[in-house]
């Protein structure tokens, strides 16, 4: 409850935070302030899918979950395949498409497709808007927003900036160290 | 302690709690009450027992999750019906479906009705039609499972948990802080304060006594509770619970629950 209530009070200060940025950079509009903005939108970004997919689905959630006889590993792996399905739906739709696109990807987003429609299969449409469609939903919706009010290419400042990718990865290791060791190994409430 | 399939003996610690060093075995066909006031740590107890949360040091012999009954421990989620929760959980676990639905009908639940537009003793009335028509759960945990609920509805439940219980022979774990509740539902009784547990108190009490005592002059001077020959509270001439030489249940509670000079101590 307490996370959960943190998590509301930071993004929402980290909303305001942007917000007021944005806004300076709309007047301003140096170098400077869209590397700041860079920065301060991936942090954002990552943490508004941290709030999203996983305190989505909140521990009283994942205890049903499980009660109902799902295992650990199952859900993190249709947790984690919402990140994966984000991933690919920045890169593929949102931003222009990969230089070199690869194999992988198109494999990735083959197998999570398959993974929904068992879920589909298995549990009902309920379950599947419920762990899968809604949380990536919501997040397109935000890159969407943010794309076509802003003009931003989400893709093209994470490619071109060493920063933000050290950055970026840095903070997606430390989520995905987190959120695991979390699931497999302590409390979930 | 003996080592049973539903037993544990754990330490939990926080920052500014520690639950333990924590002993409890829980009995086949026997419903355990674990009574306590509000931050007590009866939750974290009951969550540890499930597998929610990991004790610091110890071990818990208790089976997982997806083998229990549960009631007040985590919730329903908000965007299905009674119905479509049903056949979720028939899905993955063997569920009676017709003891399901006859709990629907006698509960008056819509059962095409969304849980978000249920009332909240609706909503744990919809947690206990699920934890009762599983089939073959190897234990119940209910977690103030009768907060929200009407006092009809408590009677029901009362009288089929019971049932349950004793035809599954199976343990059952019970948390409340109402004693009036577990007194009617309750064999055996633990005491939690402050994250001790207390022996366990089978009914009726013979372990607990409850002594006037008087001085020469036949004055009553103070009542004392005695737990297996130890003293647990006393409680001063001038306090209004000194009525006679026999404390039920509830009074053994209201005192301990109530501050004296041994704030922290419980039978040992």
């Amino acid at each position: 409850m307490k996370t959960r209530f943190l998590n509301k009070f930071i993004i929402k200060i980290l909303l305001i935070f942007f917000l007021s940025i944005l806004f300076m950079l709309k007047t301003f509009n140096s170098e400077e302030f869209k590397q700041t903005i860079h920065i301060v939108w991936v942090a954002f970004f990552l943490i508004s899918i941290e709030y999203l997919s996983i305190n989505y689905n909140p521990p009283k959630g994942l205890t049903f979950l499980l009660n109902a006889g799902f295992k650990r590993w199952e859900i993190i792996v249709y947790l984690g395949g919402n990140y994966i399905i984000l991933s690919l739906m920045v890169m593929l739709f949102v931003s222009p498409p990969l230089s070199t696109p690869s194999i992988v990807i198109y494999l990735l987003f083959l197998s999570y497709m398959l993974l929904i429609l068992f879920l589909w299969l298995l549990y009902g449409i309920n379950i599947v808007i419920l762990l899968s469609v809604l949380p990536v939903l919501i997040n397109f919706a935000i890159i969407i927003f943010f794309k076509t009010l802003f003009h931003w290419d989400f893709y093209d400042f994470i490619e071109h900036s060493l920063l933000t990718q050290i950055t970026l990865t840095l903070i997606c290791l430390i989520f995905a160290i987190y959120f695991l060791k979390r699931f497999l190994y302590g409390d979930i409430t | 302690m003996q080592i049973t399939e539903f037993s544990c003996n754990f330490i939990k610690k926080y920052k500014n709690f520690t639950l333990g060093p924590l002993k409890l075995s829980l009995k086949r066909g026997k419903i355990t009450a674990i009574v306590g006031p509000n931050g007590a740590g009866k939750t974290t107890l009951l969550h540890c027992l499930c597998g929610l949360r990991k004790p610091t040091t110890g071990e818990i012999h208790f089976p997982p999750l997806s083998h229990l009954a549960i009631v007040g421990i985590g919730d329903l989620p908000e965007l299905f019906s009674i119905k479509e929760i049903i056949g979720f959980f028939g899905k993955n676990r063997e569920l009676n479906k017709s003891i399901a639905f006859n709990l629907i009908k006698k509960f008056k639940i819509k059962e095409n009705q969304k849980l978000k537009t249920l009332s909240s003793g609706q909503r744990m009335l919809c947690q206990w039609i699920v934890a009762l028509s599983l089939n073959s759960p190897e234990a119940l945990v209910l977690d103030e499972p009768f907060i929200h609920i009407d006092i009809v509805h408590k009677n029901i439940l009362f009288d089929m948990l019971s049932e349950t219980i004793i035809k599954r022979n199976i343990p059952c774990i019970i948390s409340s802080h109402n004693i009036l509740e577990t007194d009617k539902t309750a064999d055996i009784i633990c005491f939690l304060k402050n994250g001790n547990l207390s022996d366990a108190i089978e009914k009726p009490c013979k372990d607990v006594f409850w002594v006037i005592e008087e001085n020469k002059e036949n004055e009553k001077t103070q009542g004392v509770i005695y737990f297996k020959d130890k003293v647990v509270k006393t409680v001063p001439k001038n306090n209004k619970n000194i009525k006679g030489e026999i404390c039920d249940l509830q009074e053994i509670t209201r005192l301990f629950f109530e501050g004296n000079e041994n704030e922290n101590e419980i039978p040992e």
